[in-house]
């Protein structure tokens, strides 16, 4: 008999050390392992609020250049204990530590009692790590646009898309003209221009309220586009000079919305 | 004298797997072989067990034999077999289908109720061998190993058997080093019992 960790065959007791006031276990250690790659390297902490209804994160990077917003509902959850409803501050560098051996086969067990945060990795071997909440300002930035362009896109050919424009230059040119294609393309040079067509498939919906264009930093849209390992669809919406919002309904219900700044100057 | 054969019974030969191996070579030393399995700087042969003894000279090493390993056993026995297969937590009866059942002939022991690394059972047969018996082996029931990396607490549960050697409990630095990476650490035992 050997003790590596390949085979989890039942759920191992999830003690806490602490008396938590919230406890949520993620059915999926991928929604976790997904949070953390798509904000590593974007922001230093992350605030996590969870009441009864559910789970809700979010995340500024220090520049206020991208935001993350995610709600996943109770129901999505192995499990939801909730004493009273409690936000927490949690650095990146705590984040990404829980996520580092973490394997498929593992169980997520986040629980806090609003001083202290404890994170249970569940599998062969388990792993506790347990740190104090820091303070992070609860108010989220309200970002009030009236968008032009709505689309909803098939994420492989977007994800494609992105792929080649950031070979190609730092930014990424959105342009819809009409209701028929999303046009984008890399920002100075106009190539890498890849069509998002509704007869290709890649686009699925486009409502044009006036033709509009903008650009972004590719950079982060690639990093939002981790996200689409918990979606099916994406749901982009921009003006002229307005942020970029990438809508991601998540598979197992709520959604994460990440909002990215346009291009200055 | 009764030599300790590991059967490799895994289709690959991972880190962890490869760590346990090692340290079984340094409890046994000549004693012991690797079947199944050419690993470099290990005592190891791609042959079977079988090919090396006849497997009613040998005793296979099984959690669900009904009886307890004894000094006295080992009379007439050519080998002690152990499973070389990696964990399920709770155990999922492999050696015994994937070793015991395969061959009858052999006689079948346990080494108590709870499931040892390879290391440990390789280290708890030595020692039956010297005449020593299982139920005077203190052993540790999981272990917890704490670190502290800045301003965070890490504490690592495994929860298999380990024996405690001069008091400590049998893991080697290489699985250490797998779990924990450098740094210090604290290792603490959940529970104290005898093997069986």
């Amino acid at each position: 008999m050997c003790v590596a960790p390949y085979f989890l065959v039942v759920v191992l007791s999830s003690y806490a050390t602490i008396s938590p006031f919230v406890s949520i276990a993620f059915a999926d250690i991928k929604v976790p392992s997904t949070i953390v790659k798509t904000l590593k390297g974007i922001v230093d902490e992350v605030l996590i609020t969870i009441d009864s209804g559910g789970f809700k994160l979010a995340a500024l990077d220090p520049a206020r250049v991208s935001m993350l917003l995610m709600e996943i509902p109770a129901s999505a959850f192995l499990e939801l204990r909730v004493e009273r409803e409690l936000s927490i501050g949690v650095s990146m560098q705590s984040l990404e530590l829980t996520i580092e051996a973490a394997k498929k086969t593992d169980k997520y067990v986040l629980v806090s009692d609003g001083e202290f945060v404890e994170v249970i990795v569940e599998g062969l071997p388990t792993r506790r790590y347990k740190f104090r909440s820091i303070e992070i300002p609860k108010e989220v930035p309200n970002i009030d646009v009236q968008y032009d362009v709505e689309a909803i896109v098939g994420i492989d050919p977007f994800n494609v898309a992105v792929k080649d424009i950031s070979s190609i230059g730092s930014y990424a040119l959105f342009k819809a003209e009409d209701e028929e294609v999303l046009q984008i393309m890399e920002t100075s040079t106009r190539r890498g221009l890849a069509r998002l067509s509704r007869s290709s498939g890649s686009l699925i919906d486009l409502k044009l309220s006036k033709p509009s264009s903008c650009s972004y930093e590719v950079e982060y849209i690639e990093k939002a586009l981790s996200l689409a390992n918990l979606a099916s669809q994406l749901q982009l919406s921009f003006s002229n000079d307005t942020p970029l919002k990438m809508i991601f309904p998540l598979a197992m219900g709520g959604t994460a919305t990440f909002y990215l700044a346009p291009q200055v100057g | 004298m009764v030599r300790i054969y590991i059967e490799h019974l895994e289709d690959s030969l991972g880190r962890w797997i490869l760590a346990e191996y090692r340290n079984s070579y340094r409890i046994a030393g000549d004693l012991l072989t690797i079947t199944g399995v050419e690993i470099p700087g290990l005592p190891s042969t791609r042959k079977r067990f079988h090919e090396l003894t006849d497997p009613s000279k040998a005793i296979i090493l099984d959690p669900q034999a009904p009886h307890l390993l004894e000094p006295e056993d080992l009379r007439g026995f050519e080998a002690v077999v152990i499973g070389g297969i990696l964990g399920a937590h709770p155990p999922m009866g492999r050696t015994k289908k994937m070793l015991s059942d395969r061959f009858p002939e052999a006689a079948k022991r346990n080494i108590g109720e709870h499931q040892f690394p390879i290391d440990a059972s390789v280290y708890i047969a030595l020692e039956v061998i010297k005449g020593r018996r299982v139920k005077e082996i203190p052993v540790a029931l999981g272990l917890i190993i704490r670190r502290r990396i800045d301003s965070i607490e890490h504490e690592i549960e495994l929860p298999y058997a380990y024996p405690l050697v001069n008091g400590k409990p049998l893991i080697s630095e290489e699985i250490l080093e797998i779990l924990a990476g450098g740094g210090d650490y604290e290792i603490e035992a959940k529970k104290h019992i005898s093997a069986d």
